[in-house]
């Protein structure tokens, strides 16, 4: 019997690609994923949540990273996961920091105060420019009810503004 | 401004607002308590309780036997055994026993295939976790006869613990002078290595062992990140350590001081 020796130290082989894959996964999908857990759920519970699905992507790696959208799946599981925190209303965190103001202050406010899906809608679209099908694929629902989301949200942004200009 | 400009120019602001929220340290436990209603953390809690529930009968069971024996602790034996030296550092530790074995079985009024493993006293650490002279689990027990007129029992050894993966130690018996009292020859594993392993093996005059370890103190227990092979040879007198031994460290729990 000759001396066998497998791996001197340091992670396995496996254990490294695998978690190289899951870093790269996070730094790829994590940014998207958390602009719509924030503006889902608000910027603290958004946080929270995040680390939530991050936690479970890492337990489900291998099923997740198999995933055609997984970030999708990750919204969704977020939503799960939300129901641990109790129930507040969404605050997004935004403060204007310039004067003159960037954007009319209001606006958070408002915002803030929309249906879910339409402030969701809103914030990806409008704010952070997503196209329609790449929200439709994480918020999971067609291309059509994203723009019909977005349409009835500015919709009722320009009637809640034009309604304080009053 | 339209409010289509006014959307695209807070996002500056929305990227600091979730920037700020992500370094805020996580809200303490308050939605996180089993009435909150999360199966996994109902189950965890319930892993808990089960494992505390199982320490508490084990320290009962741990009194009681004490208590039978008198002074508390049964004497070990510790004749003939070279225990190599414990290590908290990365400098790898040698498992490989110094003293010869007798060519003749010194105690062999009972063969060792008729020792009641279980019912013997292992010299393993004293301590186990948080359990001092720990009850000890049999894992595997191979025979050899590397040499004529030379029988062995070499006998795989943990301490038993209520979670977690104790280290292992490898024993080497050359005689028994009744079913409970077998000769210890040598030590091939400490526990104060912080080896842990469950597939003992012994094939002709070759003993082999694969083992799992730490690199360093901050790997989880979950994960030991060093793994190799011990295998010893049959030298004509002993079981010498053929194989590298990669630096691990030992954790202070297991006894590993």
């Amino acid at each position: 019997v000759s001396a066998t020796v497998t791996g001197a130290s340091g992670l396995e082989p496996d254990r490294r690609a695998t978690a190289a894959a899951f870093e790269t996964f996070v730094a790829r999908h994590g940014p998207d994923l958390r602009v719509a857990l924030t503006a889902r759920f608000g910027a603290e519970v958004g946080a929270e949540v995040m680390a939530d699905v991050v936690a479970l992507a890492w337990e489900r790696w291998a099923s997740v990273c198999a995933m055609e959208n997984p970030a999708g799946y990750l919204f969704r599981a977020g939503q799960s996961a939300a129901r641990r925190y109790r129930r507040r209303p969404v605050q997004l965190g935004v403060v204007p920091s310039q004067e003159p103001p960037e954007f009319d202050p209001r606006l958070p406010r408002i915002l803030e105060q929309l249906p879910d899906r339409q402030r969701v809608a809103v914030v990806l679209v409008c704010v952070y420019d997503w196209t329609a099908p790449a929200a439709a694929a994480v918020l999971g629902i067609s291309e059509s009810a994203v723009r019909t989301h977005v349409r009835r949200g500015l919709a009722a942004l320009r009637r809640e503004l034009g309604a304080r200009d009053k | 401004m339209t409010l289509e400009t006014d959307l695209r120019n807070m996002r500056p602001a929305l990227d600091r607002a979730i920037a700020g929220a992500a370094t805020v340290e996580r809200r303490p436990a308050a939605p996180r308590t089993i009435g909150a209603g999360s199966r996994r953390r109902a189950a965890v809690f319930a892993f808990a309780v089960a494992v505390c529930v199982a320490a508490f009968v084990g320290i009962v069971v741990r009194l009681d036997s004490s208590s039978r024996h008198g002074d508390g602790v049964p004497p070990l034996d510790t004749s003939g055994v070279t225990h190599p030296t414990a290590s908290t550092t990365n400098e790898p530790t040698t498992t490989t026993s110094t003293e010869p074995l007798s060519t003749t079985s010194p105690q062999s009024a009972v063969p060792l295939s008729s020792v009641d493993w279980g019912s013997v006293s292992y010299p393993i650490a004293p301590r186990c976790g948080d359990v001092f002279h720990p009850p000890v689990t049999v894992g595997h027990v191979g025979y050899a006869a590397p040499a004529g007129g030379v029988h062995l029992a070499i006998v795989e050894v943990a301490c038993t613990h209520g979670a977690g993966t104790p280290p292992v130690a490898v024993y080497v018996y050359d005689g028994a002078s009744s079913t409970s009292t077998p000769h210890l020859a040598a030590t091939l594993v400490a526990a104060s290595d912080g080896w842990q392993a469950n597939a003992l093996r012994v094939d002709g005059s070759a003993v082999s062992l694969p083992v799992y370890g730490f690199s360093s103190a901050s790997i989880p227990n979950c994960c030991p990140d060093v793994r190799t092979t011990l295998v010893w040879h049959w030298s004509g007198s002993r079981y010498e350590l053929v194989s590298a031994v990669p630096p691990h460290v030992t954790r202070p729990a297991y006894g590993g001081y």
